[in-house]
């Protein structure tokens, strides 16, 4: 079978996972193994509390190996080469002798010792079978031979034997379901007598809350004994039911027994397991009941002597902790110890009872990542498990045949993927081959490298998503193409999202044979989209002047930090934090890298001023180069999923229309911005939203120049607008602008 | 400074097209894979020798493989390099040549693109009416039409047309449109010099519609790479948002004049910031770059009056009958026809070029005042019957004309429909002698007898007053002629004190 075959799309993603996660993703080289072994992975019944203490495993083999040689003997009984058995039964007879003392050794040695006879006297060893029989009289003298299957003339030495070794008695019991041992084994109770070898043996008779008889006897080969054998109540009967078997009973902390399933099992009971106990005095004793994970139950009983009582039946509560799982994505997987439970389609908060004891919580929302969680259950406690996706990162693998510098790239690749906020899925093991299979094709990437097109919006790879989608899901996949087969000099590693949405890819080219800290690239250009959706808020633009001695306060926005802490419009900043600043490139360079709420100090002409950075939102800008579209567009869908509400909805769907602006999806940057609410304020917001519109709508044809140019208008009327941040460029000269070419 | 923008436009372009060209393949005839390879040393060579100021070298190599290659994919890449090439070599006709063979025999490349855009930039040069700028853009504005974003996705080309749209729709005075031309321009993903041109475009053309807080912004993204738009900036700074009274902080002599200075009557500047200057006495004039150097000198040069710069960049002075580019000779005289008579213009005083070419001339000591157009000819004397004594005059950024007329003490605009309105009047002047206009279109009056400079906005608003005595000490003595710069610093020509004076 395929792998393909083995990950179809009818099974559910986290089955999907499960595999992956088991097998390495050997997305590319199916085996057969791996759908067995998956196929018994997966689960798809809801957990059932405390069924695995009910199912035991079946107890290990007491006589190990005696049984089949046994068999083997007798085989070779029945067949032509009876001869050949004769060894084999003295194989079996010399092991069992080891076992004198196992219940079960007794019929093995019985058998054994018959065919040996058989044989023996079916080769004309007769004093050998004799012995045997002789042997087998004094181990098990109720054995008789089948004369159906027996010669005759053995049939009758046989019963010579007998009458010369074995004797019974007949016993009268009263009561009747009394138990009688012999020599310490209790044997059954028929109304025939009970065959004995010849000699002296210890008669015992007991039954629950009545004296004991007990008397040694002497066995007369060929000869019956009778005896009457009467008990008298002694003591109380106490019976106790439990649900389950195996429930540990102490009376007053005495110890009395574990409940057992009856014999036989009572099909209409609910509390099938049985215990019942005598040697209780007269009085009110108190009952114990523990079981293994399960909570103890104790009761109190007032017995007279001998009375016969029954203690309710009793149902042990499991010992449970309950997990409250919140903030559960919708259509999200949830497995706890790698088992799949079933959950509402939407429920966003799921409650479960668990044993207590550690625990794995996985949640598997497909794209959207994973999250996975150990916790420690405690009995009758709650326990909060607080969902929060990672992102799930695949890395497809490296593609060149320079092993040299294959090696060198994974070897940086994988410990960055592995660490930060993303989930890896799997380590690389894809060839060129592989990757050409799901449409990678690396002549066109190379080729595409080559371009040297910083505009990577418009290299797709549709289908390749939703192959992965369906086969292998992920939040993102990474690959990397080597620049050449022989020696690289540098790869050109590409990310891009699972779907759904737009499949485009980002790049970034590094060197493979440099001391850069390509890590850094990787992480700043690949993988770092959306860790932030704020940024520090001045509240003032500059310029530079030749008139100056520094940067010039152009504009101070109303309310701003700037604007409170008395920076005005003309004033010249010659130092910040103590960093002299000749040009607005410098003072850039000293603000940059601050923290929201930082205290900046400025030195202006005309004095010092304290200035705390605020807080403005952050949209990314569709026409930059090197920024991590595809890592964003996961994180966006991460946060709308958790509803979170420290990212505001607009700030979400502006970042999300940046990201299919940049992947030129004209269409759904309508779909998405049209019906959105943003406030109209100062800084980003409702203009900046009727800006990004205007651009899609005006790219969507000259059928909707109208519409876009009405947004265009509407994003001009706000003269305090502004485009990506609260200190970014003015919308309104722009949107006025593509106002007034529409109109043309 | 010119040629080193063009230089640099070329480069961008090429660049563009060299990268589009390999990303998508052409439907070129069958080559062997040697073949291949060689075309595509040829041309790196080619590439290597122009990018190494060798066109020349570039050029033959280029042509080697348009010749010997005529079917590989390279030949409109190897002809763009043709025609930059030389443009590089200032071959007007050789560069148009190449450029058209592009559109004629590969009009759906890229390089059909930037030839195009090659063509335009002639064309705008070579333009002497607004008719003829308007056919440019016009032609220009098939280019976005032709190379759709969505074929050619960065397309510098595409860019550079909208650019130069907006840049001949601001000459045009047609602000709107160069607004939007402008910011079409900005494309997704456009980046260095063509966004910094569009950024400082939009913000000169916000700037003429009197948005100087937006204008600034843009201005600020662009001036990195486009040095007026720092000028810009200063101005800005220096009248928007410092304290009106403290515009100018200082004074101080101008050390080096390219030459001895004896009595000093003329100063012009440009936006950049280079200076003429004429004097009398030596008598001679001389071009100062924005550093200060000597650019230019004519020594001797008598006569010379009330230098500027005309819009190409070139400088000029009046001379008495005629107006005179004094470093490379050419003179140029005029003719009025009114009513059926013609007469000789004499007794220049002051003349200014429109911002299309044409020439508006003060004659017979400021009595008189003509118009011509770029050729010389004679096109109307735009004050009628008034009587008016016209000293000075200077362009201001919307094209109007500013006059000063000395008879009535009055700053005059006259606007491109030849509309006429008085800026100011002011009866206090004793002699009003000299005008001057900033980029902000301020205007500044020199009362040579009160030694005092009046500073204006452009609506008449009176801004400030200096002299005699400067900021920073200097007093005027006999001044008889001031300009302003792009960053708004004040020239002063002071004969009496032999020095030209800069009021920063």
């Amino acid at each position: 079978m395929r792998y393909r075959e083995a990950m179809r799309a009818d099974r559910s993603p986290s089955e999907r996972r499960q595999l992956l996660v088991a097998h390495g993703l050997m997305l590319f080289a199916a085996t057969a193994l791996v759908f067995a072994t998956a196929a018994q992975a997966q689960q798809t019944q809801p957990m059932e509390l405390g069924a695995q203490s009910s199912q035991q495993a079946g107890a290990a083999d007491p006589l190990p190996g005696i049984q089949t040689l046994l068999e083997q003997g007798e085989a070779l009984f029945n067949s032509a080469d009876q001869p050949e058995s004769i060894s084999v039964f003295s194989d079996v007879i010399v092991r069992i002798d080891a076992f004198s003392d196992s219940i079960d050794a007794v019929p093995i040695l019985a058998r054994s010792l018959s065919y040996r006879a058989q044989a023996l006297f079916n080769l004309g060893q007769e004093s050998e079978a004799e012995a045997d029989m002789r042997r087998l009289l004094q181990v098990a003298p109720w054995r008789r031979l089948d004369p159906t299957l027996v010669s005759p003339k053995l049939i009758e030495l046989f019963d010579a034997l007998r009458a010369d070794i074995v004797g019974e008695i007949a016993l009268t019991l009263s009561p009747e379901t009394a138990r009688v041992y012999v020599d310490g084994r209790q044997v059954e109770t028929t109304l025939e007598p009970i065959a004995l070898a010849e000699g002296l043996h210890t008669l015992n008779v007991q039954m629950l809350g009545h004296t004991t008889y007990r008397r040694d006897i002497e066995i007369v080969a060929g000869e019956l004994l009778t005896i009457d054998v009467l008990l008298e109540r002694s003591s109380t009967i106490v019976t106790v039911r439990t649900e389950l078997p195996g429930a540990k009973v102490t009376v007053d902390g005495r110890a009395v027994g574990e409940t057992n399933f009856e014999n036989p099992h009572d099909p209409s009971t609910s509390v099938p397991a049985i215990i019942t106990f005598d040697g209780i005095e007269g009085g009110t004793h108190r009952i114990e009941i523990t079981r293994d994970g399960y909570r103890p139950h104790s009761g109190e009983i007032t017995v007279e002597n001998l009375g016969e009582y029954r203690l309710d039946p009793v149902k042990l509560r499991r010992l449970a902790g309950t997990v409250v799982i919140q903030r559960l994505p919708a259509g999200a997987d949830l497995l706890i110890d790698d088992r799949v439970i079933n959950i509402p389609a939407s429920s966003g908060t799921y409650e479960i009872e668990l044993a207590p004891g550690p625990h794995t919580i996985t949640v598997d929302a497909a794209s959207l990542g994973s999250f996975s969680n150990n916790i420690e259950v405690m009995d009758r406690h709650q326990h909060e498990v607080n969902v929060e996706l990672r992102p799930s990162v695949y890395f497809l693998g490296v593609v060149g045949d320079d092993d040299v510098g294959r090696a060198s790239l994974v070897e940086v690749l994988e410990p960055i993927l592995a660490s930060g906020r993303w989930n890896q899925l799997a380590l690389p093991q894809r060839d060129a081959d592989d990757l050409a299979s799901i449409g990678l094709q690396i002549d066109a990437l190379r080729a595409q490298a080559r371009s040297e097109d910083p505009r990577a919006g418009h290299w797709r790879f549709e289908e390749t998503q939703k192959l992965l989608d369906s086969q292998a899901p992920a939040s993102l996949y990474v690959f990397a193409v080597l620049s050449d087969d022989l020696v690289a000099t540098h790869a050109e590693i590409w990310a891009f999202p699972g779907g759904p949405g737009p499949a485009f890819g980002d790049h970034v080219r590094v060197p493979l044979d440099s001391d850069e800290s390509i890590g850094t690239r990787i992480n700043t250009e690949l993988l770092d989209g959306g860790s932030s959706f704020t940024r520090p808020w001045l509240g003032a633009s500059f310029i530079d002047s030749i008139n100056a001695s520094g940067p010039v306060a152009l504009s101070v926005s109303p309310s701003s930090p700037a604007s409170e802490a008395g920076l005005s419009p003309g004033d010249v900043v010659v130092a910040v934090n103590g960093i002299s600043v000749s040009t607005t490139t410098e003072l850039e360079l000293a603000l940059d890298g601050l923290a929201i709420d930082a205290q900046v100090e400025f030195r202006l002409t005309i004095g010092n001023i304290s200035i705390p950075l605020g807080k403005s939102v952050q949209i990314v800008d569709p026409d930059s180069v090197g920024s991590p579209f595809a890592s964003l567009l996961i994180a966006v869908r991460q946060l709308r999923s958790a509803e979170d509400s420290s990212v505001p909805e607009w700030v979400l769907s502006l970042n999300e229309a940046a990201i299919l602006l940049r992947a030129g999806e004209w269409e759904q940057v309508v779909r998405l911005l049209r019906p959105l609410q943003v406030p109209e304020r100062g800084g980003v917001g409702a203009s900046m939203a009727s800006y990004w519109l205007g651009l899609a709508l005006s790219e969507l044809g000259p059928d909707y120049a109208g519409l876009a140019r009405d947004s265009f208008e509407l994003a001009a009327t706000n003269r305090d607008g502004r485009l990506l941040h609260d200190d970014g460029p003015l919308v309104w000269p722009l949107a006025r602008a593509r106002a007034r070419r529409l109109q043309r | 400074m010119k040629a080193r923008i063009w230089t640099f436009v070329l480069l961008a372009l090429m660049a563009s097209a060299s990268a589009l060209a390999v990303a998508i393949p052409s439907a070129g005839a069958p080559e062997t894979v040697q073949t291949n390879v060689a075309v595509q040393r040829l041309f790196d060579r080619a590439q290597m020798l122009f990018n190494s100021d060798d066109p020349e070298g570039a050029i033959r190599e280029a042509t080697v493989l348009v010749e010997q290659f005529a079917t590989s994919e390279l030949v409109d890449e190897a002809l763009l390099l043709i025609a930059n090439s030389q443009v590089a070599l200032d071959n007007e006709a050789a560069a148009r040549e190449a450029a058209e063979r592009i559109g004629n025999t590969h009009p759906r490349t890229a390089s059909a693109a930037a030839a195009t855009v090659i063509v335009a930039r002639y064309d705008i040069d070579a333009s002497t009416s607004m008719a003829a700028l308007r056919k440019v853009r016009e032609e220009l504005s098939r280019l976005p039409v032709l190379f759709d974003a969505a074929t050619f996705p960065r397309l510098e080309a595409r860019s550079a047309a909208m650019v130069l749209s907006g840049e001949i729709s601001l000459r045009l005075l047609e602000i709107d449109v160069a607004e939007s031309e402008y910011a079409a321009a900005m494309e997704p993903g456009i980046s260095g010099e063509w966004l910094a041109r569009a950024q400082v475009g939009l913000g000169t053309a916000l700037l003429r519609s009197g948005e100087w807080v937006a204008a600034a912004t843009l201005l600020q993204r662009g001036a990195a790479d486009v040095p007026i738009a720092r000028t810009l900036l200063s101005l800005i700074h220096r009248h928007r948002l410092g304290p009106a009274e403290n515009a100018w902080q200082q004074s101080r002599i101008l050390a080096n004049v390219g030459g001895r200075l004896d009595k000093p009557t003329g100063l012009g500047a440009s936006p950049e910031g280079e200076l003429l200057i004429v004097d009398e006495g030596v008598p001679f004039a001389a071009q100062l770059r924005a550093d200060g150097n000597v650019a230019a000198r004519q020594n001797p040069l008598s006569g010379a009056m009330k230098p500027w710069f005309g819009p190409d960049g070139v400088a000029y002075v009046a001379m008495r009958r005629a107006i005179l580019a004094p470093f490379s000779r050419d003179r140029q005289t005029f003719t009025t026809n009114e009513a059926g008579r013609t007469d000789e213009v004499d007794n220049i005083v002051s003349a200014a070029h429109g911002p299309l070419g044409g020439i508006l001339v003060a004659h017979d000591g400021g009595d008189k005042l003509s118009r011509f157009d770029a050729s010389g000819s004679y096109v109307s004397s735009p004050l009628g019957s008034r009587r008016f004594k016209i000293v000075d005059l200077d362009v201001d950024t919307q094209g109007r004309f500013l006059l000063l007329d000395q008879r009535n003490k009055s700053v005059l605009a006259l606007d491109t429909d030849q509309a006429l309105e008085t800026l100011v009047t002011v009866p206090r002047w004793r002699r009003p002698e000299a005008l001057a206009v900033d980029a902000l279109g301020n205007f500044y009056v020199l009362d040579r007898n009160e030694k005092r400079i009046d500073a204006y906005s452009s609506d008449g608003t009176s801004l400030a007053q200096l002299g005699p005595s400067l900021p920073g000490g200097h007093r005027l003595d006999d001044p008889r002629d001031l300009a302003v710069d792009g960053a708004g610093n004040i020239y002063l020509a002071d004969r009496g004190g032999s020095v030209v004076v800069i009021l920063e």
